[in-house]
């Protein structure tokens, strides 16, 4: 076989009993891999009702066909389960060289059920895969049991997948982390991973991948490696990674500061890249198969934060900086080192945090609630100690460990500090000036909750012909150009979305391939992709595919039990304010219209359930007749 | 005439860090041009291989989008023209 290994593992940990199975054709050519198959599976195995830190949930990992060839950053990684957060659907996805070690090894899917009597890792050497006592591992955090694990294997070149004790804690603010600092899962997929006593994954593959037709094959690859570093942005992306993204979005008006409260942080100029280079990065660290290595290594030397680690990024800055009102960059450096170590979320586990911080400062928490600690914003000392805690579910950290919605049930009166949909905190942006609606859309709609990166991010450079072809290039222009008008905004996120799903069931880079710095078209990705697996498919069959994913992750959320009302935003996003800074939010009315042209692109009826003629039209005919009755 | 440029963040590493300046012409796409005339290495920055303007760019004119057709709108003296990456995520 071409592109994927061909070959599944399903894990039976109460039996402690491991079968190997070919990947289907079915699979392969309407799922992909990655995102796709495991939501695939997710959906068709999954019994209603069930508790998803109980052993009748199941955990997928995910690679898909371009992983561990030269397709560029194609270094991406897929964990799912049902939501332990929201009882829908939880996914998460990641970088590093975990996917290719696993495609080497020769798998494209891992499915885990039940729930060991002791704690496990699985270990996988090529053909020999064995689930291996945990013991000398659990309870530790993600850097000794990457290092305990390749002693106790004498493997150096292992990959690990693995949780720390916040996982095997069940905490559901937690991550899944491969090579130490790239990490995925939001809603919780990491406590579902701890609730199976499944500590983690260890790999060492020496196959390779075949691919369908070499020679054109690396000669499309040189073609799109070429596009990649040939964007004028090239250097800077290199240079900055996502950290760019703290003067960006300050000057848009959408730095998240104090727990959404503001969209200007006073103290952004502390936490950029520059400073964060000028005093920090020790060197370059990029993820496998990448022209950019947008991370780097870093170190803080003050003794009071010392850390030497890797991966600060947007995604670790805001929510442990502007989100807590910190401008203390070493600190958050350190508190990051804390969170990867112990496999804490710094997205749900910051937002939760801040959402405590905004409890007190509305005096609905008080020393006695938080065990001494001082939640003022900006006390980044308080967080420090703060953040063991709700790994080990400690007095006031128990309060937070399954993040601020749960959170609020304990603290009378915090409703009105909570900044979630469907359970799940809005990471990365406040709704400010500059930001495009569709931003805000996308957190309405996404199918793990409220979800950055599932509104706008691949559009505008990837989706950018097409969002054309959809709405006219006047049309197009106007949609991205006028970000506070909800005109096209309903084309503009849906064809996001079906991006999304296909970026991540081919398990490639968003940021590298899709967002402005490649810019690779659904055409040249269907042509690499094509070349690679022999299976030929044009960008439109690509987005199809997408959308295929986009809609069975639609039935789980349904399923679920969320409707149209759940679609919406935290009360202080769906208000239009004028601030002396310019406006925010967005109009109740203005949001309800932009919901309904959304789903009118999407096939779906007023409610939002895919409508029978869309399923048919996605190949998913059963679905239509079954589906639509239990919904 | 002398008209203020101020560049997004994001793009300065084109122009040498340089993220205000002032500039010459009569419309945005001059003032523009004469931006990179200073900077050549702007050019693929602002402007497609065709001479459009980048998709992902907004314009602002005195604080307000000049969008539609930004490269003909013109421009007097004093005026403000700032350029805005379009970006989304984190």
């Amino acid at each position: 076989m071409n592109g994927w290994a061909g070959q599944i593992l399903r894990v039976y940990l109460t039996e402690g009993k491991i079968v190997k199975e070919p990947l289907s054709e079915e699979m392969r050519l309407k799922y992909i891999g990655g995102r796709g198959a495991n939501s695939k599976v997710l959906f068709d195995e999954l019994k209603p009702g069930i508790d998803a830190l109980g052993p009748e949930n199941i955990f997928c990992v995910g690679v898909g066909p371009l992983n561990g060839t030269a397709f560029p950053a194609s270094s991406r990684w897929t964990v799912s389960s049902k939501s332990a957060v929201n009882e829908g659907l939880s996914d998460g996805n990641g970088g590093g060289d975990f996917s290719t070690e696993l495609k080497f090894a020769g798998y494209d899917q891992m499915i885990f059920y039940g729930r060991s009597p002791k704690p496990v890792y699985l270990y996988i050497n090529d053909k020999h895969v064995e689930l291996r006592d945990a013991s000398k591992v659990w309870g530790k955090g993600t850097h000794q049991t990457n290092a305990l694990l390749a002693q106790e294997l004498r493997e150096p070149e292992l990959r690990v997948m693995c949780i720390g004790q916040a996982g095997e804690n069940q905490v559901r603010v937690s991550k899944i982390m491969t090579n130490i600092t790239r990490a995925g899962g939001k809603g919780g997929v990491s406590a579902v991973m701890g609730s199976k006593n499944l500590k983690a994954i260890a790999v060492r593959g020496t196959g390779s991948v075949k691919i369908a037709k070499p020679k054109e094959f690396h000669q499309a690859v040189k073609k799109a490696y070429g596009k990649i570093m040939a964007s004028p942005f090239y250097n800077m992306f290199r240079q900055e990674g996502s950290l760019f993204l703290i003067k960006r979005y300050h000057e848009l008006g959408s730095l998240p500061t104090r727990n959404l409260q503001a969209g200007y942080f006073e103290g952004w100029e502390k936490l950029t890249s520059e400073a964060f280079e000028k005093q920090f990065a020790v060197k370059h660290k990029g993820c496998s198969a990448c022209p950019i290595s947008c991370a780097h290594y870093f170190q803080v030397k003050d003794p009071k934060y010392g850390v030497y680690s890797e991966s600060n990024e947007y995604g670790t800055t805001y929510p442990l900086g502007p989100k807590l009102g910190i401008d203390n960059l070493p600190a958050i450096l350190h508190m990051q080192g804390i969170c990867d170590d112990l496999g804490l979320d710094t997205h749900a586990c910051g937002n939760t945090v801040a959402f405590a911080m905004e409890c007190w400062q509305r005096g609905l928490l008080t020393l006695k609630d938080t065990d001494g600690l001082d939640l003022s914003w900006g006390n980044a000392d308080a967080i420090i100690k703060l953040l063991p805690r709700i790994a080990y579910r400690q007095g006031f950290g128990d309060v937070l460990a399954d993040g601020s919605e749960k959170s609020a049930q304990k603290i009378p009166g915090s409703q009105i500090c909570l900044k979630t949909v469907k359970g799940v905190e809005v990471s990365a942006l406040f709704l400010g000036k500059g930001m495009n609606f569709v931003q805000g859309l996308g957190y309405a709609t996404a199918t793990r909750g409220a979800d950055h990166l599932r509104g706008g991010v691949q559009m505008y450079a990837t989706g950018s012909r097409r969002l054309k072809e959809t709405l006219g290039v006047e049309g197009a222009a106007a949609t991205i150009k006028n970000p506070r008008s909800i005109e096209g905004k309903g084309v503009f996120l849906g064809l996001d979305q079906k991006i999304s799903a296909l970026f991540n069931s081919l398990n490639i880079c968003a940021w590298a391939v899709g967002g402005l710095f490649g810019g690779l078209e659904p055409d040249e990705i269907a042509e690499l992709y094509s070349l690679a697996t022999g299976e030929n498919s044009s960008g439109d069959d690509l987005l199809t595919t997408g959308e295929r994913i986009y809609n069975i992750e639609k039935m789980i959320q349904l399923r679920a039990g969320f409707r149209r009302k759940d679609d919406t935003l935290p009360p202080n996003f769906l208000k239009m304010e004028e601030t002396p800074r310019g406006p925010t939010g967005i109009d109740k009315t203005e949001f309800d219209n932009m919901l309904s042209q959304y789903y009118e692109y999407m096939g779906w009826d007023y409610d939002g359930i895919p409508k029978a003629e869309t399923l048919v039209r996605l190949g998913l005919p059963d679905y239509a007749a079954g589906y639509r009755k239990h919904a | 005439m002398s008209i203020k440029l101020i560049l997004d963040p994001i793009l300065d590493h084109l122009t040498g860090n340089t993220r205000e300046m002032e500039v010459e012409g009569a419309t945005i796409g001059e003032c523009l041009n004469a931006a990179v005339s200073r900077f050549p290495s702007a050019r693929p920055g602002f402007f497609q291989p065709g001479g459009e303007l980048i998709d992902y760019l907004n314009v602002l004119l005195n604080g307000k989008s000049a969008f539609p057709d930004e490269l003909n709108k013109k421009v007097k003296d004093g005026d403000e023209i700032r350029i805005v990456l379009i970006v989304g995520g984190g």
